[in-house]
């Protein structure tokens, strides 16, 4: 077969490719040291850009994101609950609403752990552990139906717990004794009587011996004590022993009015003796 | 005819007569006697007569804590700056084991030739103390609360018992069978008997009240299962002069009437008022004194409903 002449060199002749060189035709040679430039030149920068957006836009799709957000920006909730019933008596179910009220950023979705004294009260619903969503603004996290089975003051703690917040809130219920009929009247005050004392709501159990009064009461916020004192025609002397060791003295009227009897006036801490405060008890005849 | 083994008596064989009662049963007749005087004179209360009603309380058991009390002598607080020797008697029983603990026992003694008293219609609701500092006047010596109050019409209050001030009667008499009343009749205080009240005449000032807790100078209570309260009494002494006595403590609860009757009685060297009559005015959150010139106020000074009250002064 007869040889053609071709400008191609021999293949002893061709210069063999250094390093950086290819053995692509010149074309493609040409080709790719163009790009090269142009890459060198003008591209490394978009480059550079695709990379960092493909790196924030995966920062912003991991979890990541949300890890480093909380630590630029620490969540905070406040827990509030609310009963809503007004007395709550042995055998009364009873609703305690948790509402959590964000301060600042959304509160990340948690759980609700609710510990009680099984002997005062039993949860009802929910059965088990409470999973809450993200919060961004104030929201009923959890309806908590109790009821009480036994009478005195029973401490709900709620343990609200999220991703990146711990929150504990406990709230003191008073179960009332059933009412027994045992209605005071003038003649004798002995019974139970509501109380409002300070700021705070309680009751009165008043046990009168002949106008020696005994007996105990309660309060709201779990403050339990004795009563000892007496009481004439138109007046209500006693002494409020705390079982926490706090006395008031109490200094009251007894009112008479057309269906019920009132005990209306002071009482005096014990450790600022020189302040009085509001002491008013009513009770049904 | 009657067989031999019947009566107290029965032949034996010789004739004679023995007692009809056997060896065995003599044995158990002393037997039984001996358990039973054994029963009787054991340390067993139900049996020794020990044992009380609960809560009474006898005068033998005021008594004992009475004279402990006064031995232990009193604090005496000059209550007139013009008569410095007119003192008021002050008792405390500091002792923390004592089941009296805190109670304030006080009398104070006023010549009848210089004192007179004058009842006032108050029947005014407000803090006690309040009350009785705007009824009090410069010349008094001590203002004390009156007789019992009761309900009226509309859920009001009113004086029970015979109340007359300044020669007006305010309230009529009760028909107790017992008690009496703090009189002037003539210009001098006195305490008259229940019996006696009908047939006074000119009566200036009085207040009814009851029980009578000393009478010619003998306790007038021997028992009482009440509860202890805070008290106030009125009396006189042998010579007349007025005694006003009271018993206090911060919770209400001072003495029942058997340790005030026996407190009044007290002889003076003991350290007692030695009444020679004495009445029980209204007691619990309603006893009340004050002494104007010094300020100070014995019971319960808090919200309360007083009917009425007697000023002590010089004449």
């Amino acid at each position: 077969m007869p040889q053609t002449a071709t400008n191609r060199a021999p293949e002893e002749d061709r210069p063999v490719p250094t390093a950086g060189e290819t053995s692509l035709p010149r074309n493609w040679q040409r080709l790719l040291k163009t790009v090269t430039t142009f890459v060198q030149v003008h591209l490394w920068k978009g480059i550079v850009g695709l990379v960092t957006s493909a790196g924030v836009a995966g920062f912003f799709l991991s979890p990541v994101k949300d890890w480093a957000y909380h630590k630029l920006w620490h969540e905070r909730a406040l827990l509030q609950c609310y009963v809503v019933q007004q007395q709550i008596s042995v055998n009364d179910s009873f609703e305690l609403d948790l509402t959590v009220v964000p301060q600042g950023i959304t509160v990340s979705s948690g759980v609700v752990e609710i510990h009680y004294p099984a002997d005062k009260i039993v949860l009802v619903q929910p059965s088990g552990i409470v999973q809450t969503e993200p919060i961004a603004d104030t929201k009923v996290a959890a309806k908590l139906l109790f009821r009480a089975i036994a009478h005195g003051p029973a401490s709900v703690e709620i343990h609200f717990n999220t991703k990146y917040g711990k929150y504990l809130f406990s709230q003191i219920v008073l179960i009332r004794e059933v009412d027994q009929n045992h209605h005071p009247s003038r003649d004798n005050l002995t019974g139970t009587w509501n109380l409002r004392f300070g700021g705070l709501n309680g009751e009165l159990h008043i046990e009168d011996d002949n106008g020696k009064i005994g007996g105990h009461y309660e309060l709201d916020d779990g403050n339990v004590g004795q009563l000892k004192g007496v009481r004439g025609v138109a007046a209500f002397q006693v002494s409020m022993i705390s079982n926490r060791g706090e006395q008031y003295a109490v200094q009251c009227n007894l009112n008479l009015a057309d269906s019920f009897i009132e005990l209306k006036g002071d009482f005096f801490d014990s450790r600022t003796p020189k302040t009085n405060q509001s002491f008013y008890g009513s009770s049904h005849i | 005819m009657l067989s031999e083994s019947r009566g107290l008596r029965k032949r034996d064989r010789s004739g004679r007569f023995t007692p009809a009662v056997s060896v065995s049963q003599t044995n158990w007749a002393i037997l039984s006697f001996v358990v039973l005087a054994l029963l009787v004179l054991s340390p067993l209360p139900f049996l020794s007569g020990q044992l009380k009603p609960a809560g009474s309380v006898t005068a033998k058991a005021s008594n004992d804590w009475l004279k402990t009390l006064l031995a232990k002598g009193s604090k005496d607080i000059p209550v007139s700056p013009a008569h410095p020797e007119m003192r008021l008697h002050i008792y405390e029983d500091f002792d923390t084991a004592s089941p009296h603990y805190g109670v304030k026992l006080c009398w104070l003694l006023l010549p009848h030739s210089s004192i007179r008293m004058a009842v006032a219609d108050v029947r005014t609701s407000a803090e006690s103390n309040s009350i009785y500092a705007a009824l009090a006047q410069n010349s008094d010596v001590v203002v004390s609360n009156g007789g019992f109050f009761g309900y009226g019409p509309k859920s009001s209050y009113l004086p029970v018992g015979l109340v007359i001030a300044n020669g007006k009667a305010s309230s009529p008499q009760a028909k107790w069978s017992s008690g009496g009343a703090i009189i002037q009749a003539n210009g001098t205080p006195t305490i008259v008997p229940q019996s006696a009240l009908n047939s006074l005449h000119a009566v200036q000032e009085a207040v009814q009240s009851k029980p009578m807790l000393v009478e010619g100078g003998q306790p007038g209570i021997q028992s009482d299962s009440k509860p202890a309260f805070n008290r106030v009494s009125v009396g006189v002494d042998k010579n007349g002069d007025v005694i006003v006595a009271g018993a206090f403590q911060g919770d209400g609860s001072a003495v029942n009437l058997v340790e005030l009757s026996a407190f009044l009685a007290a002889p003076r060297k003991m350290g007692g008022p030695e009444a020679f009559y004495a009445l029980n005015l209204d007691g619990g959150p309603d006893a009340h004194l004050f002494f104007p010139a010094i300020r100070l106020h014995l019971g319960y000074g808090g919200q309360n409903f007083v009917p009425n009250a007697i000023r002590f002064y010089w004449k």
